[in-house]
Parts: structure tokens; sequence; C-alpha cells
């Protein structure tokens, strides 16, 4: 039988293999998306459902963690002494670590693929488009992605121009990716703040609070800012957007502190 | 509630849900009477204003869903679109367990990469006529569960295993499309 200390031992070196695994998948997994990105003519969504099935075999390699500590460590530790408890909390810290850090991965990855897309869909615009009266060329406007009325600057024609598909879809869901990209530090400092309201379970002092709003604030602030720096559509919606988190924040509250 | 663009929120719903029946956006403006840039224009502010109203209060999505997947309503009402009645569709899908079976295969065609949509299209479904029969089951299972009800146990662990029978089945059909990433790390 292996002593205690062997036990661990394997314990450690199985679960450091886990991690190095995920972080070479989570590499591959990169470097594939972008290059299929490239591959499909810029096919967004086809890129994402291959995330998708990638991201589904590494929530199996974190589940992993849990099957082995359950089926095979903790038996045999048991019966050893008493220590388990604390060996089974390193599978715990584990599978949270990689699970957060998955979902940091997919929020970068998703901004750096919409930033490659907004790149390549963006030249959509500078494509010409003719007056239907005159001929002369119109200029696409660059942060509304959806048809649009222009104004011919010789004749006064206003034309509707249709864009092509991947223009528009730079409006959907695009650039929100690259907003929430670059309003990482802000997001990053207000997850943090919700979960030290979490730990409490629902009595963290009000300090706690008055400091999660405040940088809920920020972070939503920063992030609608940012969208409506590419689409200027979303410029009116400003106040409707921020009143709406504001409200979502009161109903978390309720729903945390009752 | 105000109309945006002189367009209702009843119409706004109706028009996405015969959009999702494969509707063209030009048959939607002629019905609106409005033109494309003011269509695409509508649709993202009512999008945007239907978060705006749940988070005051959900029932509202409800009150779309109505209007999503029964379309002939407003300026669509006279519509000659051939909107399915639920009782032909739950014809094909006549009980949870039907339901589960193809709620389970699109979850697990989207889990591997696949087209949930495509997978939907095999049993000869659009979107608009899948979230009739969603919205059939989601109220049906919410009676059939009642917690207070004195068959709620029983109950439970029946439709638990409708479940996890269909997520199964599943999971060993896509079997081949995953890769163990851990197959070679063992304690």
């Amino acid at each position: 039988m292996a002593s205690k200390e062997e036990l661990i031992q394997r314990w450690d070196s199985f679960l450091q293999k886990i991690e190095v695994r995920f972080n070479e998948s989570l590499g591959h997994a990169e470097e594939a998306c972008h290059e299929q990105l490239v591959a499909t003519t810029y096919e967004y969504d086809t890129v994402m459902r291959s995330w998708s099935g990638m991201k589904a075999q590494v929530h199996v390699l974190i589940e992993k963690i849990d099957e082995v500590w359950v089926g095979k460590v903790a038996p045999e530790m048991e019966v050893l002494g008493d220590f388990a408890q604390d060996e089974g909390n390193k599978a715990y810290d584990l599978s949270h670590k990689l699970l957060y850090f998955l979902e940091d991965f997919q929020r970068k990855l998703e901004g750096e693929l919409s930033q490659k897309f907004y790149d390549h869909a963006i030249q959509v615009a500078n494509k010409k488009a003719s007056c239907s009266q005159c001929n002369a060329d119109l200029e696409i406007k660059k942060d509304i992605f959806r048809a649009q009325y222009i104004s011919c600057t010789f004749c006064n024609t206003v034309n509707t121009i249709a864009p092509e598909t991947k223009f528009i879809k730079i409006g959907w869901g695009i650039v929100d990716h690259i907003a929430a990209l670059k309003t990482t530090p802000q997001y990053k400092a207000m997850t943090a703040a919700e979960e030290a309201i979490r730990a409490y379970r629902g009595k963290a002092p009000e300090s706690f609070w008055t400091d999660y709003y405040k940088v809920y604030n920020t972070y939503w602030s920063a992030y609608f800012t940012e969208r409506m720096a590419l689409n200027t559509d979303l410029k009116e919606r400003y106040d409707s957007d921020m009143a709406r988190k504001h409200k979502e924040f009161e109903n978390f509250k309720e729903i945390q502190t009752k | 509630m105000e109309a945006i663009n002189g367009v209702t929120f009843e119409d706004w719903g109706a028009a996405s849900g015969n959009i999702a029946m494969g509707m063209s956006t030009e048959e939607v403006c002629e019905i609106l009477g409005i033109e494309l840039p003011v269509w695409q224009k509508t649709n993202e502010e009512w999008g945007g204003k239907l978060g705006d109203l749940m988070a005051q209060d959900m029932s509202i999505a409800t009150t779309y869903g109505g209007y999503f997947t029964n379309p002939k309503v407003g300026k669509f009402a006279g519509v000659n679109s051939a909107v399915p009645s639920l009782a032909s569709l739950l014809e094909k899908v006549p009980d949870f367990d039907a339901y589960q079976k193809i709620f389970n295969h699109q979850s697990a065609a989207s889990e591997h990469g696949h087209d949930p949509v495509a997978a939907l299209e095999q049993y000869g479904f659009n979107l608009q006529e899948w979230s009739q029969i969603s919205m059939h089951y989601s109220t049906w299972s919410n009676e059939y569960l009642n917690p207070n009800g004195a068959e709620y146990e029983q109950r439970f662990r029946e439709i638990s295993a409708i479940m996890d029978k269909w997520s199964q089945y599943w999971k060993e059909n896509f079997k081949e499309d995953a890769v163990d990433l851990g197959g070679d790390i063992d304690f």
C-alpha cells in the first residue's frame, strides 16, 4: 500500500498535469480559432461554434479533477488518516481557478476575434456606393451597422444603401465584445467586488455594497462608452442602458440581502 | 407602451416571429409600411427597450414570447403566412420525452461545435415553430411539477430521468466528435 506522502505526491503530480494540459489546450484553441477565422473568410459564427466545442472538451478536463478525486484519490487517502479533506481542497481550488481562467480567456478570445472581424468587415464601408440618380460616389457611414439613408452631396437625392451582411454583423455583438475587451481592468475590479460580497452570503457590510456600486458604475459606464464610440446608434441608449444597470444592481442586492 | 418609429411592441414581436418563420425583411417592411433603414433601427431600438423593460418586470418576456410564437397579430393579423397551429406541431412532438430528445440534441450539437439550428431542421422545425413547442412544454412542466402537489417527488424523479436519459443519449452520440484532453492523465 502507498504511504501518505506517496499518495500526496501522486495527487499533486496529477493536478499539475491537468493544469499544464489545460494551458496547452487553451493555447492550441486560441491559435486554431484565429486561423479558422481567416481560413473561413471571417465566418465569425462558425469559429464561435468551433470554440464552443473546444470549450466543452476543456470543461470535461476540469471535471476530471473531481471525478478522479471522488473515484480514486479520496478512498485511498481516507484509509490512511484524516488528511483527505485538505487534499480535497486542492481539487476544489484548482477547478475554480481553471473555471475562472476559462471565463477570462473566453472574454479575451471573443474580444480579439471580434477586433479581427471588425478590421476585416469595416473594409466593406470603403467600397464605393453610387447615387441612384447621378452616379456620384456616396460615403457609407462607418459607425452605423444597418441600412442607411445617404444624401448625395451633388444632387441631394436621398439614397437607401443596404451594406453587406458582414458589415451589418459588426452591430450584432462584435462591437460588444470589443468594448468588453477594452474594459477588462474595470470588469475585473467589478467582479472582484462582487466576489467579496458573495463570500459573505448575504451578510456583507453596507460599505462593501457602496464599493461594489462604485466599480459597477465605473465598469458599465466605460463599457457603454466604448460601444457607442464604435456604433453611434447606441449613443441615444446610454442613459437607458445605465438606468437598466442601476435597476439590475438593485434587483441583485435585494436577492442577496433578503 | 409607446410605439417606436410607429411600430408597436405587438407588431415588433409579430415581425420577429414571422422573420423566424422565413418571412423576408422586405415583406415585413411592406406590412409595417416602413423602409429597410427604419425597420433595422426600430428592431435595434425595440431589442434594447425589451432589455430595459425586463429589468423592471420579467413578465414582459412572456408577452413578447406570445407575439413571437403566435405572430398573426396586429398588422400581421391578416397576413397569409403558414403559421402552423400548436396542435399540428404537437403531433410531431407529442410528449415531454419527445421534446427532451430534440432539446438535448440541439444542446449537444451546440456543445460539440455544430449548428443548433441545423439540428432543429432535421426534425423539420424552424425557430418560430420550435419556440411554440418550447413555450408549450415550459408551461406544461411548470404545471406538472407543482411543488405543492402530492405527487411532486415522484414527478420530479420521472422528469429528471427523462432529461438524464436524453442528455446521456446525445452525449454518447456525439462521443466521436469529442477529444478526451485528459485521456492520458491518470492518478
